[in-house]
């Protein structure tokens, strides 16, 4: 909400500057988001126009004469609104509009020495049709600042949804006051009733009780509609508001000055009820909900269909507002309006809120209901809004206002136990000030003891109702800055250590090492790329922000594949990413956290560096027994293998192809492993000794067929038991036609070691026979490579 | 094999050898197929005594003939101009990988968490209305609820707006003293260069007999001091969430212009850091604490939002976009 400073000065006597009225507030609680303050440059001058001439080259330009004090200076202006006589701003050699200089110039062949500025150029207003003509009375030479009748600072305060009482200049201001001391005046309502009745006039039946507490009708006769005065309608530009006539601009005053939303109907307008061809002189003021499809054109031109969830204010013949947010055009007031139905009323907050949303028409008057308001307000706004329209538009306040629903705030109490202040806010405030501070804000003390006082909250404060509130306003006024910052005491309970964090920490380690890079990506995706590798039962979002967020993710490869797409520049892409995945298990929905790591290469072997990856990682956690093996899986688009720590399945590693999403001319290459089962796999690490004693090495290249799976070989090997065999290692695979048709060479180093002695040659030959023999008898093929030595 | 005789036979090769025979005779006597090498090879055909000795004695040939070969190789390039190496070339470029920023600011976060006492919890991001909101003195027809704001699955189940929700299933399950973190990713239906439809929360929470909003401030002062530095100061401001009271908003001074006001900063000097406030009564109550025996604080901020002001990032959808250009800088 905009607080033009010169507006709440009105109702508070405050010494403070815009700066410290605006500290005072962020600090106790109402946020101020910027300090607008429209200040003229003082090198803009009052000028007074002396000559005006035709321009010798040019026929939109004239040349000026203008005086500013003890200089005239000749100006050159293409404006066609000036006259000689006229006092005009005049921006002097140097003088900043905007961000552009004022210098002196030829203007076809004419000097001119300074500007004549429109409003717009001053920003003042958009009116830019013509030069902005000051006062007569202006002196020629001063600073146009001075004839500028207004304290030019606004506050743009951001105001939280329980302080609905702070969303006018009367609760700015009561806010001011208990953190500042200053004074408040509060505007004295008066008005002069005559002695007709507004009920002689209108009726008013609430028909939908739910959601309308209270409606309040004034009937103001014989106005005569023209503009407001000119403070209210600066006033009222000035927190955003377009002024309209001195009816409109009266409601709309009322409701930023005390927060009450306020309605002006045309009287005439509101049909009146006709029974039997006899028109009764009353008029029936309905507030009801919407008959599902009724329409109403609204204020601003455009009909808007409403249903049952919408409350309007009808009359007998239809809608006539859309209740608590837009009036309605049939009954606007115009030029020719000479009777007036004012509305002050109470609605139920969330209907008015999903009405405004609905019909996304947040209005001014909507956002003020939809926090709440009390009921005594609205009596209050009808009274004081009727008696400005009675002095700014002239016309009769009928007596006594029409009034439906309930009367009475519910006037609640709250008690505090003075002991409280120290044990929850944890500083020393005396009973006796808390009590001062809650009066500063409007609480009255209605019973009081030594260890306790109740308080009768006032009216206007909807958003308390227990101690701890209670305890924020004393805070408040006292300065949550003034409150000691202390460390908790007390125990310390036993301190949890986090295995998925802890964890992924680890993998980063590695990962980072490998050269991988941590992605982030939305949880959320398109049905097609939310389950790219395994179909899944799909966790729907009902109201996505668009299609391509439609559904949670079953697994991050698609997330993965997407963003090496756009990283398609970089020859190397490896990225990594740990989040959570989502699907349905028999109608549940399940949360997995997940590894899942992807790379595309434009040169290279991507399969290679996924698996390598995949292995280097697994030891580096400490996993034993990890196999990769190529089984039967359920992954349709690609080939596919399946991690393992011995029986254990940790994930699948794949290859993308080109046609199945993978980029062109790139390999693409992922993996996905599930966190819940690296962290049961991972051990934690125990030191092996270094061998005392010197191992030996052997390698054996076996040629095979093409076919043959090195996951095979392994097996093969490893099923063959040896003390002394401590570990078999693929170092080389080598495809040529020199070894046959369909054959490769799989070199396979062997590390031997025994503990407690040094090995012989016979103990290790003997194993390496039966490893060829196994091998050859298995999976064919033949020997090559270092012979045994003798 | 004589040991002497090879000695010999080296020494004798050595004496005539230029820079260019040093390589061949080192292969000659120390390469794969040398006498040597086969000999430490077969000590294992060796009954015990006799690899022993050796052993000793190829290894001790072994060692003479490396030192003398290196001894030469310095002699005989020293006589030469030694040639220069240039140290100022950029060297091999070694690929490293990058830690995405969220993850670094929640490491920092929960190392200063840690300090005090701590642990770190997580909870489900699919969540049901009971956790989402309701626990959390959230009321039915409460704004945030609004289907513009939240994400639903259906009526009963959303994709959390907080962690509060983590608050209470630790309640639930935990007797005080309380003291955790919870983290993970939040979603709301928002999108712009300050907003993304998913982000990241940490949230604090400590629940004990004894606890004050002087300790609130206490225990914040030190999270964001620690975090930004501690020469930048801290601010708390009144503020409003339905589940604390009262309700508190901390900033920090805006670390480009020291506090003095610049267009970081908006021009006030301070940058709006976290959320926090007295743990509700209801809320309590709700998970199952009684909130005349107990008391709390909580706390909760947005991660990428801490991200942009340590790093100054200026447009939060860059921490998804998976740009390496962004992630390489991390």
């Amino acid at each position: 909400m905009r607080i033009p400073i010169s507006w709440l000065k009105e109702y508070i006597d405050t010494k403070l500057s815009v700066k410290e009225i605006a500290d005072k507030l962020i600090t106790s609680g109402t946020e101020i988001e910027t300090i607008t303050k429209i200040d003229i440059d003082p090198k803009v001058v009052v000028g007074e126009i002396l000559e005006i001439e035709k321009h010798p080259n040019a026929d939109r330009l004239q040349v000026t004469q203008t005086s500013v004090g003890k200089e005239t200076l000749q100006i050159v202006c293409g404006a066609a609104n000036i006259e000689v006589g006229q006092r005009v701003p005049v921006a002097r050699i140097g003088a900043m509009i905007g961000d552009f200089e004022i210098k002196e110039t030829e203007l076809r062949g004419v000097k001119s020495s300074g500007m004549l500025c429109s409003e717009s150029e001053l920003e003042l207003s958009d009116d830019h049709t013509g030069i902005m003509i000051l006062d007569a009375r202006a002196e020629a030479g001063k600073p146009v600042n001075d004839y500028l009748a207004r304290d030019t600072a606004v506050l743009d305060a951001e105001i939280t949804p329980n302080r609905g009482d702070c969303l006018s200049m009367i609760g700015i201001a009561r806010e001011l006051s208990a953190v500042s001391g200053g004074k408040l005046n509060l505007p004295n309502i008066r008005i002069e009733e005559v002695k007709e009745r507004a009920s002689d006039n209108i009726s008013v039946e609430i028909k939908d009780k739910d959601l309308c507490n209270r409606y309040i009708g004034r009937v103001i006769k014989d106005v005569k509609i023209g503009p407001s005065p000119k403070w209210m309608r600066d006033r009222l530009s000035a927190v955003g508001v377009r002024p309209i006539n001195n009816v409109v601009d009266v409601t709309n005053y009322v409701m930023f000055e005390m927060g009450q939303p306020l309605h002006a109907f045309d009287l005439g307008k509101i049909k009146s009820v006709k029974i039997f061809n006899f028109q009764f002189s009353t008029s029936k003021i309905i507030v009801r909900r919407a008959e599902n499809g009724e329409e109403i054109e609204t204020l601003d031109g455009v009909v808007r269909k409403l249903d049952s969830n919408d409350l309007i204010i009808a009359d007998e013949k239809g809608p006539q507002a859309v209740a608590g947010v837009l009036g309605g055009k049939a009954s606007e007031v115009t030029e020719k309006t000479t009777d007036i139905l004012l509305e002050s009323a109470n609605f139920h907050p969330t209907a008015i809120r999903k009405t405004a949303q609905k019909l996304a028409l947040r209005t001014e008057g909507s956002s003020r209901h939809e926090k709440g308001l009390p009921l005594r307000l609205a009596e209050e706004a009808a009274d004081r809004a009727a008696g400005l329209i009675a002095e700014f538009a002239g016309g009769e306040v009928l007596s006594a206002a029409v009034c439906e629903g309930k009367k009475k705030d519910s006037g609640k109490k709250v008690t505090l136990e003075f002991s409280k202040i120290k044990s929850k806010l944890g500083v020393d405030i005396s009973a006796d000030k808390a009590v001062k501070y809650l009066e500063r804000l409007g609480f009255a003390v209605s019973k009081k003891g030594k260890e306790s006082a109740e308080f009768t909250v006032p009216y206007w404060r909807l958003d308390v109702s227990i101690e701890e509130d209670l305890l924020e306003e004393i805070a408040r006024v006292y300065g949550y800055n003034n409150i000691p910052s202390t460390l908790p005491q007390g125990t310390l309970p036993v301190y949890e250590e986090n295995k998925q964090v802890s964890l992924s920490n680890k993998i980063r380690q590695a990962m980072s090492a490998m050269g991988f890079f941590e992605a982030y990506s939305y949880s959320f995706a398109s049905k097609e790329k939310a389950c790219l590798y395994r179909k899944k039962d799909l966790v729907q979002v009902s109201n996505p922000l668009s299609r391509e967020q439609e559904y949670m993710r079953a697994d991050l490869v698609g997330s993965l594949l997407d963003a090496s797409k756009k990283n398609k520049e970089y020859g190397q892409v490896r990225l990594y990413e740990i989040s959570s995945v989502y699907f349905k298990e028999k109608a549940k929905i399940t949360e997995k956290a997940k590894l899942s790591g992807l790379v595309s290469l434009k040169n290279g072997d991507a399969a290679a560096d996924t698996v390598g990856a995949i292995r280097q990682l697994l030891n580096w956690l400490n996993i034993k027994s990890v196999a990769i093996k190529e089984m039967r899986t359920d992954v349709p688009f690609c080939q596919s293998a399946e991690i393992f720590s011995g029986k254990n399945k940790l994930g699948i590693v794949g290859l993308i192809p080109e046609s199945q999403g993978g980029l062109m001319g790139r390999e693409t290459s992922f993996f996905e492993i599930d966190m819940g089962a690296l962290i049961s796999a991972a051990q934690p690490k125990f030191f092996k000794g270094i061998p005392k004693f010197p191992g030996s090495e052997r390698d054996l290249t076996f040629i095979v067929g093409k076919n043959v799976k090195v996951q095979d070989m392994e097996e093969r090997i490893g099923g063959i038991a040896s003390k002394i065999r401590a570990k078999a290692v693929v170092t080389d695979i080598y495809i040529s036609r020199n070894l046959g048709e369909n054959k490769k060479a799989v070199t396979v180093r062997f590390y031997y070691q025994a503990a407690t002695r040094t090995l012989t040659d016979a103990e290790v030959d003997a194993d390496q026979k039966q490893i060829m023999k196994v091998v050859k008898d298995s999976l064919g093929g033949e020997i090559k490579g270092e012979r045994p030595e003798k | 094999m004589d040991i002497e005789k090879i000695k010999k036979q080296f020494e004798s090769d050595m004496a005539q050898a230029g820079l260019k025979d040093l390589e061949p005779i080192r292969v000659n006597y120390l390469g794969k197929k040398s006498e040597i090498i086969k000999g430490l090879r077969s000590l294992g055909s060796l009954s015990v005594e006799e690899r022993k000795s050796r052993g000793a004695k190829l290894n001790s040939l072994r060692n003479y003939i490396e030192e003398a070969l290196m001894a030469k190789k310095v002699e005989l390039a020293g006589a030469k101009e030694q040639e220069k190496y240039d140290l100022t070339i950029p060297g091999k470029k070694f690929e490293i990988g990058h830690i995405h920023p969220v993850t670094r600011i929640y490491n920092e976060l929960f190392e200063i968490a840690k300090s005090m006492g701590f642990s770190v919890q997580e909870g489900p991001e699919v969540e049901s209305d009971w956790y989402s909101f309701e626990a959390l003195n959230i009321p039915k027809n409460h704004p945030a609820r609004d289907f513009a704001d939240t994400f639903y699955i259906s009526e009963e189940v959303n994709l959390r707006p907080h962690t509060s929700n983590v608050q209470i299933r630790y309640m639930e399950s935990h007797k005080p003293p309380i003291r955790i973190v919870a983290y993970g990713r939040t979603y709301r239906r928002d999108s712009d260069m300050t907003h993304t439809p998913m982000f990241h929360q940490m949230e604090g929470l400590l629940v004990d007999d004894r606890v004050t909003f002087a300790d609130l401030k206490g225990a914040l002062t030190v999270l964001i001091q620690k975090m930004f530095g501690e020469d930048r100061k801290v601010r708390f401001r009144p503020h409003h969430f339905p589940f604390t009271e009262p309700s508190v908003e901390m900033d920090v001074s805006c670390g480009l212009c020291g506090g003095k006001g610049c267009r970081s900063c908006k021009h006030s000097g301070w940058l709006e850091v976290l959320g926090a406030g007295s743990v509700h009564p209801n809320v309590l109550k709700n998970a199952g604490i009684d909130p005349k025996k107990y008391q709390g604080f909580a706390f909760g901020m947005g991660i990428e939002r801490i991200a942009m002001l340590k790093y100054g990032i200026d447009d939060m959808r860059l921490f998804y976009d998976n740009d390496l250009r962004f992630l390489e800088q991390f």
